[in-house]
């Protein structure tokens, strides 16, 4: 507890900034759902025969997963801000566009004739009657929007959206339970305040005679009602525009030198993405925009094809069978050289490697390794149907991954449960697993006194990092290159694993983490962070 | 004037109104009545255009409303619907005035007309004025529904079965108030209701609905005493009538062709054709049958002289009805004058009928003993 609250505190600006965003982005999806859903609700509850479809359609939205909607919009809106809104409203749809209805559904149908019946046009009707009338069945739909996107957003982080979720996500990633709960206890804060904000806005807009029926009413009471509810109303809406300006005008007023930092979301990927952002922005004037910590390695490189993003560090294994889907093969060069020509057709420069391979490697505990004398991979072919295999969901997933690794070794677990990123340490610390992939510059390794079996038949990649960069981004910024170019061949793999051992066991922050080792290097010259 | 012209409603499931042609004059209380689903609301609502005819056309004052805009012509009706149709979200002066505030009118005059209204309906400004439609009894509810009506000074007023949800003492009340609104205020109003007793105690006229088609449309006496056919004379109910003395008239109850003796007639004659008729009197009449006056039997009988001619003992001194007059008038005639012997003379002096106690008697005694006897009104009911 002492620790959460000291770290808490030490993290409390980018806890303050990530809320801001987070509290923006919420806002802003929530709004446009509502200048969508509103009248939508109208319409359908016009035009009934509309009504089957358009509920239909957004209660097949509500059903896809929140990460495949994502992954599914990269390709169109690129990563961070507007795929998410565009998500958020998605999902907000329905309960704004179905209480929009009942709202409107529950009228008496009798008062609905009398108005129709005193002489009211369809518009006065809607604005004296219907919308009054509905109104706090309607708000009922938004506050449930409003606290379900607040929970929506934090998956964003996913893609890179900034976010109370990028605290929970680094956290998960480098299982730091105090960082998961930076982000995660806000992120409850936030919802239980969207909820109780928007509940005294719902009783705001109630009519006075359905709350307490036997209200006394005088003409001054009225009169100062109706001020006192405008004045809300109007302060209410007045944020929101508030907040919604202060999302879309940094879009606006992007300044002229910029490079878009990409990584993806593990510790190691923060620190060099940290590393290049601090490494330029000392070195040549331009701005680093920061957008870490993405989903995984294809929301990366989509956000890279995408110019999303100008720049991320990629891994030569990755890149040769992930990316670009390339027959397995052991020859390094061969696989430098068809990345490098490979993404060249993409408009993407390759750039030489920082130093260190992060393989894959397997990993089991000290006692596993003792009980059964394990060193190699090899060593695990006997007893491999007695252990719980826990590859990650990615290399789960690809072609030089598990079924590489089964028919190398002939290996056959007796169960293989994949986890993601750093859930994997505690997960085989419990004894929940026995066998776990890791990076060989893994700083977990070490803290988690795990043993790395030997890949004695060569069968896994080698992952060199490479810094992969927009060729266009290259040519509108040419000093950028001599500047990238200073970190090659400086980080070997025990140097990483040291970076990655203070994030990961020393609870220091990736940002601090790179700014310490470029001071030590020397390679912040102008100090001009 | 409303002037229904071969007007038709199709639903998908049929005809609602078949081929309706009415005419409402100015200033009249016209009720639409008949059972529930005969089509009597779709009437209503259609002078409004809440609903559309299919076919046909509805005039008002020589226009077709369907060349009129909706919201102006609705603006020129005030409408009544049974569950009020107040706005709950409003207050009563809020729902009075909406319509005087869509038409721009300033908040000192809609204060004013509202208050007025208020007071017109029996409701006191002061209390009521900023009182939400939960905060009233249903009676409140209505009334504040009939001053919304009212508040436009429309020429024409809907009401759609507006007091059935109300108890018998509020709805007679009611009843009452806006049968004197209207003679006061002059409106025309359309009353739908499917209950007799309310039909007969507003209307002017009647119009009575039966599957999509008017039945009968008459003035509430004749549809009592002449039910076009009998699905109307169930619908009426037996002894209906009975419950509105005033439709029972002198001419409907009276001794038809009654005797009588010319004033040359001897007593002799004279005692004979009281002892026939079993009479206390009978009348004097000269050849055209003009009444000349009344003779007793107590008179004849009295005198010795059979040969005397009647004119002789015949008295001027007499009450006369006409067949017009109404049943309550007769009896206070009966009663007051304590005469036992009525005749009754047509316009032109001539004895058509007699009330005598017997007879008047024989005609109360049909609204308490009711079945099995035959209706009153009929033209065989009583006779010589």
């Amino acid at each position: 507890m002492m620790t959460f609250l000291a770290d808490f505190w030490g993290m409390r600006e980018q806890v303050w900034s990530l809320l801001l965003a987070h509290i923006r982005l919420t806002f802003l999806s929530v709004g446009i759902a509502v200048l969508i859903g509103v009248p939508s609700g109208l319409f359908i509850n016009h035009f009934r025969k509309f009504s089957k479809p358009v509920l239909g359609t957004v209660n097949l939205v509500q059903a896809i997963p929140s990460l495949a909607m994502l992954g599914f919009l990269i390709p169109y809106l690129g990563i961070g801000t507007a795929a998410t809104v565009f998500c958020v409203v998605a999902y907000s749809l329905l309960p704004i566009i179905k209480n929009t209805c009942i709202g409107l559904g529950n009228i008496d149908p009798d008062t609905l004739e009398a108005a129709r019946g005193v002489g009211l046009t369809e518009g006065q009707i809607l604005r004296n009657v219907q919308v009054p009338l509905a109104l706090p069945v309607i708000m009922a739909g938004i506050r449930i929007a409003a606290v379900n996107a607040v929970g929506f957003v934090t998956i964003a982080a996913f893609i890179g959206a900034g976010g109370l979720g990028y605290l929970v996500y680094s956290g998960i990633q480098t299982s730091n339970v105090d960082m998961i709960l930076s982000g995660a206890v806000p992120a409850c804060a936030l919802a239980l305040g969207v909820d109780f904000i928007l509940g005294v806005l719902e009783r705001l807009v109630t009519p006075v005679s359905l709350r307490n029926p036997s209200v006394e009413m005088t003409k001054e009471k009225l009169c100062r009602r109706k001020k006192r509810r405008k004045a809300i109303l109007l302060g209410a809406a007045a944020a929101v525009l508030f907040l919604a300006g202060t999302a879309v005008l940094p879009a606006l007023k992007r300044s002229k030198k910029v490079i878009r930092i990409g990584s993806k979301n593990f510790t190691e990927q923060l620190i060099l993405g940290n590393l290049y952002a601090d490494l330029i922005e000392d070195s040549a004037d331009i701005t680093a925009v920061r957008n870490l910590n993405l989903g995984s390695t294809d929301i990366c490189y989509k956000a890279l094809r995408n110019r999303d993003i100008d720049f991320y560090v990629e891994y030569t294994g990755t890149a040769y069978g992930s990316l670009l889907r390339q027959k397995p093969s052991n020859d390094r060069n061969h696989i430098d050289s068809t990345v490098a020509a490979l993404m060249k057709k993409q408009g993407i420069r390759v750039l030489p490697p920082l130093g260190f391979n992060n393989a894959f490697v397997l990993a089991v505990r000290g006692d596993t390794a003792d009980q059964y004398g394990l060193n190699t991979i090899s060593d695990l072919k006997k007893i491999s149907g007695r252990l719980v295999f826990s590859p990650t969901i990615e290399f789960n997933n690809r072609r030089d991954g598990v079924s590489a690794l089964n028919s190398a070794y002939r290996l056959n677990f007796k169960k293989i449960a994949p986890i993601e990123g750093g859930l994997g340490y505690p997960a085989i610390a419990n004894g929940k697993c026995d066998v776990l992939t890791a990076y060989s510059t893994d700083g977990m390794l070490d803290s988690y006194r795990l043993k790395v079996l030997r890949d004695d038949r060569n069968a896994m990649l080698s992952y060199y990092a490479i810094p992969m960069v927009r060729e266009e981004t290259l040519r509108e910024y040419p000093e950028l290159e001599g500047v990238l170019k200073k970190m090659t061949g400086l980080l070997d793999d025990k140097t990483m694993r040291s970076l990655n051992y203070q994030v990961d066991e020393e609870h220091r922050t990736p940002e601090k983490v790179a700014r310490d080792f470029l001071k030590r290097k020397g390679l912040l010259p102008n100090k001009r962070l | 004037m409303i002037r229904f012209e071969h007007v038709t409603k199709t639903y998908r499931q049929g005809d609602v109104v078949r081929d309706v042609n009415l005419e409402i004059r100015d200033g009249e209380l016209v009720v639409l009545a008949g059972p529930s689903g005969c089509g009597k609301t779709t009437t209503l609502k259609m002078i409004n255009q809440l609903i559309r005819p299919s076919g046909g056309r509805i005039l008002i004052d020589g226009r077709d409303i369907a060349e009129l805009d909706a919201v102006r012509l609705r603006r020129g009706i005030g409408y009544v619907i049974q569950k009020t149709g107040l706005f709950p979200h409003m207050t009563v002066k809020e729902n009075i005035e909406i319509v005087l505030r869509m038409q721009g009118i300033g908040e000192p005059e809609r204060e004013r007309k509202v208050s007025e209204m208020l007071r017109v309906v029996h409701m006191d400004p002061d209390r009521y004025l900023y009182r939400y439609p939960a905060q009233l009894s249903g009676g409140q509810q209505q009334r504040v529904g009939v001053a919304r009506a009212f508040a436009g000074d429309p020429k024409i007023i809907l009401m759609d079965e507006p007091f059935s949800a109300l108890d018998p003492i509020t709805r007679s009340r009611l009843q009452a108030e806006v049968a004197f609104l209207q003679k006061k205020l002059k409106k025309t109003i359309v009353f739908v209701t499917h209950e007799m007793d309310e039909a007969v105690r507003l209307a002017d006229r009647i119009c009575i609905i039966y599957n999509g088609r008017i039945a009968q449309y008459d003035t509430p006496e004749t549809i009592l005493k002449h039910p076009a056919d009998g699905f109307i004379a169930n619908f009426v109910g037996k002894g209906r009538i009975w419950d509105t003395p005033r439709f029972i008239r002198v001419g409907d109850i009276m001794i038809r062709c009654p005797v009588s003796c010319a004033p040359e007639a001897s007593l002799a004659d004279c005692g004979k054709l009281l002892r026939e008729s079993r009479s206390s009197a009978v009348a004097v009449t000269d050849s055209d049958r003009r009444i000349l006056g009344i003779v007793r039997a107590s008179d004849v009988w009295n005198r010795e002289d059979p040969d005397e001619p009647v004119r002789k003992i015949m008295t001027e001194d007499f009450s006369k009805a006409s067949p017009d007059q109404t049943l309550p008038e007769i009896l206070r005639v009966v009663l007051d004058r304590r005469s036992d012997f009525v005749p009754v003379e047509d316009g032109r002096n001539k004895l058509v009928g007699l009330i005598t106690e017997e007879n008047l008697l024989c005609a109360l005694s049909r609204k308490f003993l009711g079945k099995g006897e035959k209706e009153a009104g009929r033209d065989d009911d009583v006779s010589c």
